[in-house]
């Protein structure tokens, strides 16, 4: 009984001009969209690469270790392709050093890309999902009963000892395997062409995310073809239900997203929270100064120069400066020495100088750590709190919802670019690891290179994995939990109505 | 006066849906022309409202020629259709009085359209009710009242008397003899030989586009209509 | 005449029915609640944002004042400062992309330094990077450009896409024509009495948005700026007869409205939402195959083959002689010169990528009404163009200031960028070039006017285009 309604609701959809079109400007959107967006990552890759050979050449032309800047660059994500969420937007290279911790606010970017270009907007497959599959859903909706109490098939249907619910469950699956159609052809397409594109390699990690994906955008179709059953088992009319329909549509994916962020108040941290967290971390970069300072006032070296009078070929910073950046929470030191070689009255210097490098390398990497224990909680509350309470405000439409999912599924997300700056700073502490362990603060390489050149080969290497699936599915399920939650209670307020519904 | 001479419409260069028509429809007369679905009615009807072209032949309305002067022509034309849903959202009044100025009155009165409505046999708390709460057979009839406001030298009716119950279908020949006592030249579609035979002045049969056979009041009233509409639409010949 | 009559009872009863009809009451709905959002947002932000402004010409007059008062030299090595771009009032009728494109330029840009040698100041031209590290999500502002781009073309479509289709499915199209009423007269009437019934909502949605901002102490509209908001009203008004006669074009070729709307949406869809951005990266990624060598790289060699052979020379000379100070004065005046054509270069290019793109990217409608309402508004891409000219202007009226006051003074040695060769005497602060952010309207109307040329056409082709349909139709 089931199968033969399944049937009947199938060839009436498949047959129609809005399957084909709709499957047609989609596959046509799909296509070329991917067609960019490949082009897009593979010159982001491209320019990705340039920088860390670019890093690793400036490194190794650097001479002394104190002059070093070990950066490491962010990859874009390849499956950037499907949401771009953050990858292009946040920094993606940081600088790796003993003297501050490493954050997402620290971030550069690299590229010669034009700011400008900001201006138009991106677009990713995602996006033509959220636009199009919505609206296709509503379109094989809106008639679905208005329709069949228009034409008087549903009373026709209804003579015979037919279950309600089992017409409804036919309506729902039969649509639903229409709609997946255009979906996983569209998908499909853009996976071959993924898997053509030589820049890019998917592994099984990366097939099972779009797994992710491809159940999110079903789950997601699916409730947008629930919204349109409702409106259709409410409104009994055609007219109307595509007209209710088009709005709900124009509102959802096109006025909601937009228009809420700036309607809520705003969530900013009080201000008070930026000035006390930038207090403590000054204080105690304040403590560093003065232990400094007490050390070169009580060594057997006179004079306080923080470089021990080193006057040779090459150049140096005049003063040990410590500045900050309110904004951010960020506070550093600064002492450089680029020395290439010394005139013999000076050699007798180099065992104080080495002496007080070696004392004040591990204390710049305490207070530094120090700094990240006021600073990691207080980023935490000023920028991502307020950004997630906006993302709750965003997910209240399930274009949100999915957007969100499907961000987290590509591991696009603020949380996936933040985890390479969590790589970043185990990385940092392998290096300043490697520092201690090989002396290199207390070394003559430290601000000189007249006997030896520094010597970056040993240097640990940066390598940046991905967090695993499960990681990202973990992250990914509350949203889509709710998705499939609104499923189900929209399922079920349509199958009271239509009960009950006289015919 | 209604008159089609040689008129032929061929659809897409192979489906020939009315083929040579002549007739003549005179003052006064009530013509009906009687075909199976797809025979060519309601083309002969939008043709002679040049809602189509005709591929050739022409009509004339009065002495105008209707596929040259179309506009002229439609100000001596009235028109009924089958299953006109009208304006949903206007009331029968406003239906009325927007498509009598469409007919080229420029003021209407309240009681002008009240008598109309009264005429066609739609109660008064109708009046004001907007018509998407109206049944088929009240919507028919506002049809009727929209052809009868605009006073005009012809009335085409396609179909007008499909899902009228008998009483209004009663009502309806009522009105049609009422304009064809105006003077007015009638011509009807339809597919109710029964209505036909008792309203009808000359009945003609349209099979396949073309006019078999056109039968006069004495022969309307001396044949079996039933047995020959069979005989030519169906090709069906009685047992006897 | 009857015609003529009759049109205007068609017009009647289209808005009639418009204004009893569903779509008019939810249109209306969201035109006024996005206005009033509108509204809101900018009378949070535009005060802010004046206060920055003045802010910035108060730091930038102060900066003139105080190297005026030390000395001529002062003034020409330190450059004028930042010069603030000068913030619409009318921006809430397009953003335009204005955070991506900077607020202000850099005049005075402070490379390196000697004890006797310092760098001359240059133009620079900073960016702006507002999401570098902007975890929230990143959202189309509401402004009036979306309202109308997006929310208003397909409320136009929603109202027209049944006009024709719908009346043939009624059968009251037939019973319309059955009078002796032209086609066209039928098709206008419809054209105008939607064109009308949407007016209504997005007349009153826009009133309650400029009641709200104008009365607000926050924000003023000079009688200028109403000239332009009417102007943006007119184009806006196009735009959705633009999306009317496509709505009644598809309406009379297609036999069912729902067929019809589907068409509608699609075509939408295509050209309104993906075709803006979509070309525009395809117009982005042509040309992306910039220098390999980083920016700041090719600057620093720049400087360094430079001081190269600054020095070299410069080791021939004895320190104060007048020949010594004269090749100062030349590597110092190159420097300048070859770091700020690096820079000018850098921009154009990137001002050339970006017109490339806005030139592909106007096949769709949406960015044609968004280009005009930027350029009536004084946002956007055109306006920051302006600006760009505006300080570039400024830096030669600058550097005239400078060579002319110098040579004014009997006791300089005429010798720029170099302390000793230059007079030392302060100037007077009142007298020094002030930069001041200009906005011209005739310049808004001759980058708008190929805009609105198309933008017209579109709107005849597509209204002959119904026209042609609905004659031929056969109903």
């Amino acid at each position: 009984m089931l199968i033969t309604l399944i049937r009947r609701e199938l060839l009436n959809n498949l047959m129609t001009f809005r399957f084909a079109a709709a499957t047609f400007i989609m596959l046509l959107l799909v296509v070329a969209n991917t067609f960019v967006l490949i082009n897009d990552y593979e010159s982001r890759l491209v320019s990705h690469n340039n920088s860390v050979n670019m890093h690793k050449r400036q490194l190794q032309e650097t001479n002394t270790y104190s002059a070093g800047e070990i950066r490491v660059d962010r990859p874009p994500n390849s499956l950037s392709i499907f949401n771009v969420g953050y990858d292009k937007q946040l920094g993606n290279e940081v600088r790796v050093t003993h003297i501050y911790v490493p954050s997402l606010w620290d971030a550069g970017m690299h590229g010669s890309s034009n700011p400008f270009m900001d201006m138009f907007a991106s677009m990713d497959i995602i996006f033509i999902f959220e636009v199009i599959l919505s609206l296709l859903a509503l379109i094989f909706a809106y008639d679905a009963f208005a329709g069949e109490y228009q034409s008087g098939t549903l009373r026709l249907v209804l003579t015979h000892p037919v279950r309600r619910g089992n017409i409804l469950v036919a309506k729902y699956i039969s649509a639903m395997l229409c709609l997946i159609v255009p979906l996983s052809i569209s998908l499909l397409l853009s996976l071959i062409l993924l898997t053509t594109s030589t820049s890019i390699s998917l592994n099984t990690d990366d097939f099972l995310r779009i797994g992710g994906i491809i159940f999110t955008s079903i789950v997601y179709l699916s409730v947008f073809y629930l919204i349109g059953l409702l409106i259709s088992a409410i409104t009994r009319r055609t007219s109307t239900a595509l007209m209710l329909s088009m709005f709900v549509w124009g509102f959802l994916v096109l006025v909601y997203p937009n228009m809420i962020l700036a309607v809520i108040p705003q969530h900013d941290a009080p201000q008070e929270r930026k000035t006390s967290a930038y207090d403590k971390i000054e204080q105690v970069w304040q403590e560093l100064d003065k232990e400094r300072k007490q050390y070169l006032a009580t060594d057997d070296f006179p004079g306080e120069d923080w470089g021990y009078e080193l006057r040779g070929w090459g150049s140096r910073s005049s003063n040990f400066i410590m500045f900050g950046n309110p904004h951010t929470l960020i506070y550093k030191c600064r002492g450089v020495m680029k020395f290439t070689g010394f005139g013999e009255e000076d050699e007798y210097k180099m065992p104080h100088a080495q002496k007080h490098f070696r004392y004040l390398g591990p204390r710049i990497i305490d207070t530094a750590d120090k700094t990240w224990l006021v600073r990691k909680p207080a980023l935490e509350d000023i920028y991502i709190k307020p950004a997630n309470t906006e993302r709750i405000w965003l997910k209240l439409s399930p274009v949100g919802l999915y957007d969100a999912a499907t961000k987290t599924w590509s591991g696009t997300d603020v949380r996936g670019v933040r985890d390479f700056f969590h790589a970043a700073r185990q990385y940092r502490k392998r290096v300043n690891d490697f520092f201690l362990d090989t002396d290199v603060f207390g070394s003559r390489q430290w601000f000189s290179s007249d006997k030896e050149a520094a010597d970056w080969s040993d240097l640990p290497h940066f390598a940046y994995q991905r967090v695993d699936s499960n990681i990202n599915a973990m992250r990914a399920l509350p949203d889509v939990c709710l998705l499939l939650m609104i499923n189900v209670v929209l399922f079920i307020i349509i199958f009271l109505i239509f009960v009950k519904s006289e015919v | 006066m209604l008159e089609t001479r040689d008129l032929t419409k061929i659809y897409n260069e192979n489906v020939l849906a009315v083929n040579n028509l002549n007739l003549k429809v005179e003052d006064g007369e009530i013509y009906v022309v009687l075909g199976a679905n797809g025979a060519g009615k309601s083309t002969t009807i939008s043709m002679f409202l040049n809602f189509i072209e005709p591929t050739s032949g022409t009509a004339f309305v009065g002495d105008i020629e209707i596929p040259k002067f179309p506009l002229e022509a439609k100000k001596h034309l009235a028109y009924v259709s089958e299953n006109v849903e009208l304006y949903r959202n206007f009331t029968a009044r406003q239906n009325l009085s927007f498509f009598a100025k469409l007919g080229g009155r420029k003021r209407v009165s309240n009681d002008e359209l009240d008598e109309t409505l009264g005429r066609v046999g739609l109660a008064e708390e109708a009046f004001t009710r907007r018509v998407k709460t109206f049944s088929k057979g009240m919507r028919q009839r506002l049809g009727i009242a929209i052809a009868i406001m605009k006073d005009a030298q012809a009335v085409l009716l396609d179909e007008p008397t499909s899902g009228l119950d008998p009483k209004g279908g009663a009502d309806f020949l009522n009105l049609l003899r009422q304009l064809k006592e105006e003077g007015k030249a009638i011509f009807m579609s339809t597919h109710d030989i029964f209505r036909a035979k008792e309203v009808a002045d000359r009945i003609g049969i349209l099979v396949e586009g073309n006019l078999e056979r056109e039968l006069t009041r004495e022969e309307i009233q001396r044949e079996n209509l039933e047995e020959l509409y069979l005989h030519y639409v169906a090709g069906y010949e009685s047992k006897d | 005449m009857v015609w003529h009559f009759a049109l205007f009872n068609i017009i009647w009863r289209e808005i009639y029915d418009n204004l009893n009809s569903l779509r008019f009451a939810l249109a209306t709905l969201l035109l006024l609640g996005l206005m009033l959002t509108n509204a809101i947002v900018h009378l949070r932000e535009h005060p802010e944002r004046v206060q920055n402004y003045h802010n910035a010409v108060v730091e930038h007059h102060e900066r003139l004042k105080a190297a005026a008062d030390e000395s001529l030299y002062k003034l020409a090595q330190k450059g004028p400062g930042y010069l603030p771009k000068k913030p619409s009032s009318l921006r809430f009728c397009a953003e335009g992309g204005e955070p991506y494109l900077s607020e202000r330029a850099q005049g005075g840009h402070h490379r390196w330094g000697t004890d006797t040698l310092e760098s001359f100041w240059i133009l620079a031209y900073p960016s702006a990077s507002p999401n570098r590290q902007n975890v929230r999500p990143v959202v189309s502002k509401v402004d009036w450009g979306f309202i109308i781009g997006y929310v208003l073309s397909l409320v136009a479509l929603l109202f027209t896409f049944d006009a024709i289709s719908g009346e043939r499915e009624r059968g009251t199209l037939r019973l319309t024509l059955a009078n002796s009423i032209p086609r066209h007269t039928v098709l206008i009437g419809k054209f105008l009495g939607a064109l009308i019934s949407i007016s209504i909502p997005f007349t009153l949605s826009i009133l309650i948005n400029l009641l709200v901002i104008s009365t607000s102490s926050d924000v003023h509209l000079g009688a200028e700026a109403w000239g332009r908001l009417g102007i943006i009203f007119c184009i806006a008004l196009l735009y959705t007869c633009l999306f009317l006669a496509l709505g009644l074009l598809v309406s009379a070729r297609v036999q069912r409205s729902a067929v019809s709307l589907v068409v509608l949406l699609l075509v939408w869809v295509v050209f309104v939402v993906f075709m803006p951005s979509t070309l525009a990266s395809i117009a982005g990624r042509s040309t992306s195959s910039g220098p390999s060598l980083d920016f700041s790289e090719r600057s620093e060699k720049l400087h360094e083959e430079l001081s190269k052979e600054y020095y070299n020379n410069r080791f021939k000379e004895p320190a104060d002689s007048h020949k010594g100070m004269q090749l100062d004065s030349e590597y110092v005046t190159k420097d300048a010169e070859q770091q700020e054509r690096l820079h000018a270069e850098r921009l154009n290019q990137r001002v050339e990528q970006v017109n490339r793109a806005r030139t592909i990217t106007r096949i769709s409608p949406v960015t044609i009404v968004q280009h005009l309402l930027e350029s009536f508004a004084g946002t956007g891409f055109e306006r920051h163009l302006q600006f760009l000219e505006n300080v570039q202007s400024y830096a030669r009226e600058y550097r005239a200031f400078i060579d002319d006051t110098d040579r004014a003074d009997p006791d300089s040695l005429n010798i720029l960028g170099v302390p000793a060769g230059m007079s030392q005497k302060p100037v007077n602060p009142e007298s020094v070039p002030k930069f001041e952010d200009t906005l011209n309207l005739s310049k808004d109307f001759n980058t708008a006017a190929t805009e609105l040329l198309l933008l017209v056409l579109f709107v005849m082709a597509l209204i002959s285009g119904a026209y042609l349909a609905f004659v031929r139709v056969e109903i």
